[in-house]
């Protein structure tokens, strides 16, 4: 898959790891969203924040952004995401462009693609992913 | 001690039977006769009414549909209010709307009696085995005096707030949860399509920053053994999110990926047949990217 956008790109050929590791960007930047937006109506309804993200990881909501970015427990992985919005925009955007390419649907993920692309638009390419927090609870009228 | 339960479908007979397992006296009420017959079966006393279970029972558990039958079954003809005795704890354990929570609590609190909502989460397994995830919301004393009571039906008790924080986080919960259901499914299909084997895709994911609860537990336990099975609907997910975007709007908040996510559960509600409706990844897939295989192979 990665190899076809590759050679579609004239670059070098790369392999499983790349494509893995552009589907683990995408769902990265998916879980991320929902995490934050899931944060936001919490904070809007008056519950702590702490007491939220404890109740969402004993439960099934639970991520890696819920366990690491929102509880500063921060961990580096094989493919640590702590970067900026452009940077994770770039890292999914193959698979994005891979999907369309085998017609494959992405009915959700694509609100991904769109909500990063929203920010970068709004002068936050540079900015760390964390501040998709603010635009997230901006956006939707915290 | 005797508990009533309101309610004794999937979850609330389950709740029923672990708690004559500990020795309650349980009474139970539901307005489908089967449902009934089958926790009479268990050992469960069946009344006629909610208003007749609040007359028996220092402690109600309720666990119904959805939050016009918490209202019906707590205010409306015979309901738990007309029956009820002081001190009483009513245990909300619906998915329902915190201010519906806030509404009944109030009419409730006014009787002498007290009410926590207390919604549950990690499905039928963990309800069989004691092992839910209870989040709370109400008074703290409250709760301390129904802990005995929630111990038995879970291993985790997380008190969230006040009354109806219980509700909003297991709403904003299951929002979360069916986000991430739906990106999971759509990057294995992708990974899938690609070449790659399930085995691998998750293996990947879940030693990465891609990890969530569907690839860790999820999609592991039940899709990669084929062993999915849930009476728990594509229209059951469409009403549990439309809880968390009602409370949402009603705080004036325009979702992003609650609604997009609530869309595509409507689509898949009315549009995937044969499943028995029956949640299933696979139909999700089927219906999203596996159609496409299938009329290219046709035409081939």
């Amino acid at each position: 898959m990665y190899r076809k956008l590759q050679q579609l790109n004239e670059g070098a050929i790369s392999d499983e790891t790349e494509t893995l590791k552009s589907l683990n960007a995408l769902l990265y930047a998916t879980n991320l969203l929902t995490a934050y937006e899931g944060l936001a109506i919490a904070k809007k309804a008056g519950i702590k924040p702490d007491v939220f993200i404890d109740a969402i990881n004993a439960s099934s909501g639970q991520s890696y952004i819920t366990k690491t970015l929102l509880s500063c427990d921060k961990q580096k992985t094989k493919y640590g995401m702590d970067s900026t919005i452009s940077s994770i925009y770039t890292s999914f955007s193959s698979t994005v462009e891979i999907a369309r390419l085998e017609a494959v649907p992405l009915m959700f993920t694509s609100l991904t693609q769109e909500i990063f692309a929203m920010a970068i638009n709004q002068g936050l390419s540079a900015d760390s992913n964390e501040c998709m927090s603010d635009f997230i609870e901006e956006t939707i009228g915290v | 001690m005797n508990i009533g339960v309101i309610g004794c479908g999937e979850l609330g007979s389950r709740m029923a039977k672990r708690l004559l397992l500990h020795d309650y006296n349980v009474f139970g009420y539901d307005c489908c006769q089967v449902a009934l017959d089958n926790v009479a079966k268990l050992g469960v006393e069946p009344l006629k009414s909610p208003k007749e279970i609040a007359s028996y029972c220092e402690v109600i558990i309720t666990c119904v549909t959805d939050q016009y039958a918490v209202e019906k079954c707590i205010m409306g003809e015979n309901g738990v209010v007309y029956g009820l005795k002081e001190n009483t704890i009513v245990i909300e354990t619906t998915t329902s709307l915190p201010s519906t929570t806030k509404k009944i609590g109030k009419a409730i609190r006014e009787l002498g009696a007290d009410l926590i909502d207390a919604p549950v989460s990690r499905g039928i397994p963990a309800a069989d085995n004691g092992t839910l995830s209870i989040l709370v919301g109400g008074r703290p004393s409250t709760l301390e005096r129904s802990r005995a009571i929630l111990k038995v039906l879970g291993t985790d008790i997380i008190h969230c707030g006040e009354l109806g924080a219980g509700h909003a986080v297991k709403a904003i919960n299951m929002m979360m949860m069916a986000c991430n259901l739906l990106t999971t499914t759509e990057i294995v299909l992708l990974g899938e399509r690609s070449g790659l084997s399930l085995v691998t895709i998750l293996e990947e994911l879940n030693r990465n920053s891609g990890e969530n609860y569907m690839t860790s537990h999820h999609f592991p336990k039940y899709v990669l053994t084929n062993s999915y099975q849930s009476n728990f609907s594509f229209e059951l997910m469409y009403k549990d999110l439309n809880i968390a975007i009602k409370m949402a709007d009603d705080m004036n908040l325009s979702l992003l990926m609650g609604q997009r996510c609530a869309h595509i559960y409507k689509l898949l509600s009315t549009n995937v047949l044969g499943s028995d409706n029956m949640q299933s990844v696979k139909e999700i897939q089927k219906w999203m990217g596996d159609k496409y295989v299938q009329k290219v192979t046709t035409a081939k």
